[in-house]
């Protein structure tokens, strides 16, 4: 009896759920706002935004309602795109470094951190609030090769669908933080020897024998998988167009902290750049970094390297990129556009336009104006955000 | 297969860095101008175009529009080279995970933005050569580089320069002998003694030998090895006592290997079998930190004579840091090498050419000659005299340091 | 000018600060600055459009819009831009030297961050170009009690002496953080009663100390009576009084003597809710001047930190100052701030950076709050006004009003803009950073 009880409360709470979330019916929704930063073409004023079954079909001055649709009337508000963050680390345990790292083998490229990840995580929510909707959740940078990243947007509470991409690519580190004393390698040339050595062997590598490991980096040297890889100094850059030009790798420089000085043989390979925070350092010369890099002609998007900085600051690090030398469009760009066509995510993501997935960021204000409160954050036209005054 | 590739990669590389140059003249006036290859040149002058030396002499009609440095008075002499430098490298020097690794480049470890790098150029340093440390018995390959350039391969000018191996005790600091527990960890390893660092010395270059008439070689360490047999690479080895220097004669006798010998503190004792052999021996450093190394301080000990005594008995001598930054400066270094006995155009030489001839880059650096690299030291006197110093340095043509 | 906070210091310091004076006085005589035009936030008072700031003798002469400028002025132009005090971060790391920071003893209240200062740093001046003029720098660390902080100005000195606005602001405490990034409930009860026993101990010591005054005027008393007994009449024998012990003064237990009767406050850094409690709990009991820092938690027990009166000096707004995120951190909220804020307690920002250059993002860490709910107003007077009352030293700092000092930056837009450049910065009416690249 009590048991029946239970079942009939959790129908109801399902359903209820269901209309919730979806509205019962594929329902059409009606965005009216003040400005709409469409990062396909230009800043529509007093636009609106027609979101039929999760997608936007259409967008512009001008546009009739359709009957029945549902009207989000905000005539003070900014629209802009759900705002992607280029690598993180979140939803993973509170001690990060243990679930990212898998430092007993060096060549972890069989690794999916999708399995590590928590999509019930209360770091997601943090994630919402802040304006992110879609993430590349990532491994770290203490081997050499790390795992594969994965891409996945945030509307994780639903059963299915929010992994964009269980393999987003490999995930390679030259860096310094790669050694270790008491494992191979120790040092930044034996690294290269190792790296050298895995892709060899992986290019050789034949389908028939079974190695997981080396088939993924296979479809790496193939340059059917992109490359991230992990080089903050010079020299490390260096290191990693090294591998880069020997193998013609389809490749993504991560955190290319000191990429202003060889910012011409980056552009000149067109390796996109995947900044880091830019509060993460501190200094005048830093800061200016991210501007010269992308006055060069690179591609950039921002991440905010989750849990190491707040989530938040995905958008004070753009806007601190432009208070020290980026223009504003890239910097917008950066955030959104850019970052979902450096993930190979730009069919369904990164602007205001037909088609695409209706992910939408409402702003109190204009989007690289720091004080601006995020409002209400949606994914694929379901409210996942609202903000509640205290 | 994996050279050629990594040549090529290089090549580009090469192609890739060097920027457009400008047919740009520069003119250095000089009072005296040492050229080390042959007499001195009084009230010269030396033309450099595109990073070259275009003409050496006196009364050379400088061209119009040519930026003419005047040293006045100043000495001009070869930028220095350091056959055993302090390694601008980030992280560690070695691959602590395996004894022999000679298929380690150092080259993948460069920083070019190291202060090592600033310092030595400071001391009229233009080429160096680096090498992997001392703890592995086969290091792996150095490469002689220019203190200048945005990224590790604009500063490349010769990679894969020689082979390190190490024959002193320094290559068996921290490795282990397991006695009661497993091994837990790579430290675990051999050599724990001279007898191992010979034997492993010996099985490598023995392993090399079998794979040598079979052509196809697969192990990529055993190529470099064979390379080595072959002497297409030559081979730095570290010794410093008599005995061991007489253990890496033995060695090389057997394999028919040609050595460059390293620190050589005892050399002065085998000075005589140094010569007949025609082995070079790059002598530094002239100044060991005190501490409590044990056994592996074994010949840490500056002979200041040992210079003059193998010189004399006709043994190539180079004089190097000794890959101690802010140790004794190679020039220093050859001020007291003649103060103890060594002919002054010897100890000139000595950081000069002769290194460039053990590197095998003579063709490019050492000495000023028309068609070299415009690698030029100017010195407020004698670079002889303790009171001299560094007042400019000219690498590829271009000022990178000068004195306020 | 140099006030009676400097009697504290030590004798070398006076010296320094007098020759400033005397130099300041003779060579430049009475100075006059005026910054015209512009929006004038004065932080006291409402803004002032195309208002006028006179600076006489780096104070503060005239300020609003019908004041007479005298002729032979340097006048500044900040016409459509922005005049207001510098601003202040209240957890500066500015000048500390990573080895002076984490004293390893526990209870070591007479320390003095004066003392490890290194005034050579490069930073010092990207922060003051960002509109920076002064810095509170406390001893923080893992020691439970670890002495006084201080405030300096960005002036561009050499010399910590010129630089210090005013020493032994507050006594540092802290309760539940741990170096080793772990923590447990036993563990952050041992430090809160480690602090209640020292401040016991001190209470002990203070009645001690009165009880010996008491002793010694009687004492000096009879002794009188006794001198003029045998002045009068030398034969007579009159018992002679007896000296009461002698008094051993403890410096360290003076330091805590001041914090208990409230001359100085005790600045206690807590994040967890239990330890903000605790923290109120200590001064209650022990009715001292409590500044809460940090207060990563406070938003959970806002009601009681109103209630305790205490002020609060928050920060970190975001966890992306902090180094790596560390166990205190984990319930941290952007939204602390406007949550504090909103109780009518009396709040702070500070920036909390991991390294001295962080000190410049004073103004973006209040924008950052402003995006989470707090009160625009609200937000620019915690990194001004109220944070210069709490640290006692708003009879100088904190706001444009007559009287105080010249501590004045000019931005091209609004201070909470993170876009808007700062074009000059002034600390007692003379240039410390002035923008070149003007367009």
């Amino acid at each position: 009896m009590k048991k029946r009880r239970f079942l009939s409360f959790l129908v109801i709470l399902c359903s209820s759920f269901c209309l919730l979330s979806s509205g019962g019916e594929p329902q059409t929704l009606a965005i009216r706002a003040g400005k709409i930063w469409t990062l396909s073409d230009g800043v529509i004023t007093n636009g609106v935004i027609i979101i039929d079954n999760g997608k936007i079909q259409a967008v512009g001055e001008n546009i009739d309602v359709p009957e029945g649709a549902k009207v989000l009337d905000m005539p003070d508000m900014n629209v802009m795109p759900g705002m992607i963050d280029a690598y993180c680390h979140i939803g993973l345990s509170v001690n990060v470094q243990r679930e990212i790292d898998e430092t007993v083998a060096a060549v972890a490229a069989d690794m999916q951190i999708l399995d590590a990840f928590n999509p019930h995580s209360d770091d997601v929510k943090k994630a919402l609030r802040s304006g992110v909707t879609t993430i590349m959740l990532a491994p770290g940078y203490r081997n050499p090769v790390g795992g594969q990243p994965a891409v996945v947007k945030l509307d994780t509470s639903k059963a299915d669908g929010w992994v964009l991409k269980r393999t987003a690519g490999v995930d390679f580190s030259v860096m310094n933080q790669a050694l270790m004393f008491d494992r191979e390698p120790t040092s930044r040339a034996g690294l290269m020897e190792m790296l050298r050595e895995e892709l060899d062997q992986a290019k050789a590598y034949k389908a028939e024998e079974f190695n997981p490991r080396r088939e993924v980096l296979k479809r790496v040297v193939d340059a059917n998988l992109p490359a991230y890889i992990w080089a903050h100094n010079v020299d490390e850059i260096a290191s990693a167009l090294t591998i880069v030009d020997t193998y013609g790798l389809n490749a993504v420089l991560v955190a290319a902290g000191q990429g202003d000085e060889v910012a011409d043989m980056i552009a000149k390979r067109n390796l996109p750049v995947i900044y880091p925070p830019l509060l993460l350092s501190s200094r005048d010369k830093d800061l200016r970094r991210a501007g010269k890099i992308a006055g060069s002609g690179v591609k950039l998007a921002f991440s905010s390297l989750a849990p190491k900085t707040d989530l938040y600051d995905l958008r004070t690090s753009a806007i601190l990129a432009v208070k020290y030398g980026l223009d504003k469009e890239t910097a917008l760009k950066s955030l959104t556009i850019n970052a979902a066509e450096i993930l190979g995510v730009s069919d369904r993501l990164g602007s205001i336009s037909q088609g695409k997935d209706a992910d939408l960021v409402v702003l109190k204000g204009e989007p690289l104006q720091l004080t601006s409160s995020i409002e209400l954050v949606m994914i694929n036209g379901n409210i996942v955000y609202q903000r509640q005054e205290e | 297969m994996r050279n050629c590739i990594i040549l090529l990669t290089f090549l580009l590389f090469v192609l890739a860095f060097v920027a457009p140059g400008r047919a740009e003249i520069i003119a250095v006036k000089a009072g005296r101008i040492l050229t080390i290859s042959g007499e001195p040149v009084e009230n010269g002058v030396i033309l450099i175009e595109d990073g070259k030396i275009a003409e050496i002499g006196v009364g050379i009609e400088i061209p119009e529009g040519a930026a003419v440095i005047d040293a006045g008075k100043s000495v001009v002499m070869p930028g220095l080279v350091d056959a055993s430098a302090a390694a601008p490298v980030r992280g560690d020097l070695n691959e602590q995970s395996n004894e022999i690794t000679p298929t380690l480049r150092i080259s993948d470890a460069l920083d070019p933005q190291s202060k090592a790098l600033k310092r030595i150029v400071q001391t009229g340093v233009t080429t160096l050569f680096v090498s992997p440390g001392r703890r592995n018995v086969i290091g792996g390959l150095g490469v002689v580089v220019k203190p200048t350039g945005k990224i590790p391969q604009q500063m490349i000018l010769k990679d894969e320069a020689a082979l390190r191996v190490v024959m002193d005790l320094d290559s068996t600091q921290g490795n282990r002998i397991p006695r009661y527990q497993v091994p837990t960890d790579f430290y675990y390893r051999r050599p724990g003694t001279r007898m191992a660092i010979i034997w492993m010395l010996r099985k490598s270059f023995f392993d090399a030998q079998q794979q040598k008439d079979s052509e196809q070689t697969e192990d990529p360490n055993l190529a470099v090895l064979s390379a080595v047999l072959k002497d297409e690479i030559p081979i730095h080895v570290n010794a410093r006592r008599a005995i061991v220097i007489r253990a890496a004669l033995k060695v090389a006798d057997e394999y028919g290997l040609k050595l460059i010998l390293q620190e050589c503190t005892e050399g002065y004792k085998v000075a005589g079998q140094l010569a007949e052999r025609k082995i070079p021996v790059v002598l530094g450093p002239f100044y060991y930190y005190p501490g409590s190394m044990g056994q592996y301080r074994e010949g840490r000990k500056v002979n200041w004579n040992n210079a003059g005594i193998l010189s004399k008995a006709g043994v190539k001598v180079a004089l190097a840091s000794g890959e101690q930054a802010g140790a004794i400066d190679i020039l220093t270094a050859a001020i007291f090498a003649v103060r103890h006995g060594m002919d002054r155009d010897e100890a000139l030489k000595a950081i000069t050419i002769t290194p460039a001839e053990i590197l095998g880059v003579a063709d490019r650096v050492g000495s000023l000659e028309k068609g070299k690299d415009a690698d030029i030291v100017v010195l407020s006197g004698d670079p002889l005299n303790v009171t001299t110093r560094v007042e400019k340095v000219i690498l590829n043509g271009k000022t990178v340091y000068k004195i306020d | 000018m140099w006030g009676k906070e400097m009697k504290d210091i030590k004798g070398i310091v006076v010296f320094a600060s007098l020759f400033l004076q005397v130099l300041s006085a003779g060579a430049l005589g009475a100075e006059q600055v005026a910054i015209q035009g512009g929006t004038i936030l004065p932080i006291s008072g409402a803004a002032i459009e195309n208002g006028i700031v006179l600076i006489e003798n780096g104070k503060i002469a005239a300020i609003g819009r019908n004041v007479a400028v005298p002729m032979d002025v340097r006048s500044i132009d900040a016409s459509d831009k922005f005049v207001m005090p510098g601003l202040i971060d209240v957890q500066s790391r500015l000048f500390v030297i990573e080895s002076e920071f984490n004293e390893g003893r526990s209870i070591a209240p007479e320390l003095n961050i004066l003392d490890g200062l290194d005034p050579f740093i490069k930073e010092a001046p990207e922060v003051a170009a960002q509109g920076v003029t002064a810095v509170y720098i406390t001893p923080a660390g893992r020691s439970l009690i670890g002495g006084s902080g201080a405030v300096l100005k960005l002036n561009g000195s050499k010399d910590v002496g010129r630089m210090l606005l005013k020493g032994d602001i507050a006594v540092k405490a802290t309760i539940g953080v741990s170096a080793n990034n772990q923590s447990s409930s036993l563990g952050r009860l041992a430090q809160y009663s480690s602090i209640r026993e020292a401040l016991l101990s001190t209470k002990i010591y203070m009645h001690q100390r009165e009880k010996h005054a008491r002793e010694m005027a009687e004492y000096n008393k009879k002794r009188a009576e006794y001198e003029k007994k045998k002045q009068v009449r030398p034969t007579e024998k009159v018992e002679k009084p007896k000296r009461p012990d002698r008094f051993r003064p403890n410096p360290t237990r003076e330091v805590l003597a001041k914090v208990l009767s409230k001359e100085i406050p005790l600045q206690i850094e807590a994040h967890r809710v239990t330890d903000i409690l605790n923290a109120i709990r200590l001064a209650d009991e022990f009715g001292f001047t409590l500044i809460l820092d940090k207060c990563t938690e406070g938003y959970l027990v806002a009601d009681e930190i109103a209630r305790s009166k205490a002020d609060v000096v928050l920060g970190p707004v975001t966890v992306s100052f902090v180094e790596t995120p560390r166990l205190e951190y984990r319930n941290h909220d952007v939204r602390n701030a406007a949550i504090l804020s909103k109780r009518g307690i009396k709040l702070a920002l500070g920036v909390s950076g991991r390294d001295g250059a962080s000190s410049k993002f004073v103004a973006l860490a209040a924008s950052i709050a402003v995006a989470n709910g707090m009160d625009k107003d609200l937000a620019l007077r915690a990194v001004t006004l109220t944070l210069a009352e709490i640290l006692g030293v708003a009879d100088r700092i904190g706001s444009l009003d007559v009287g105080k000092d010249a501590d004045i930056v000019i931005l091209s837009g609004h201070p909470l803009d993170t876009l808007s450049r700062v074009e000059m910065v002034l600390i007692e009416g003379k240039t410390v950073f002035e923008r070149k690249d003007k367009q």
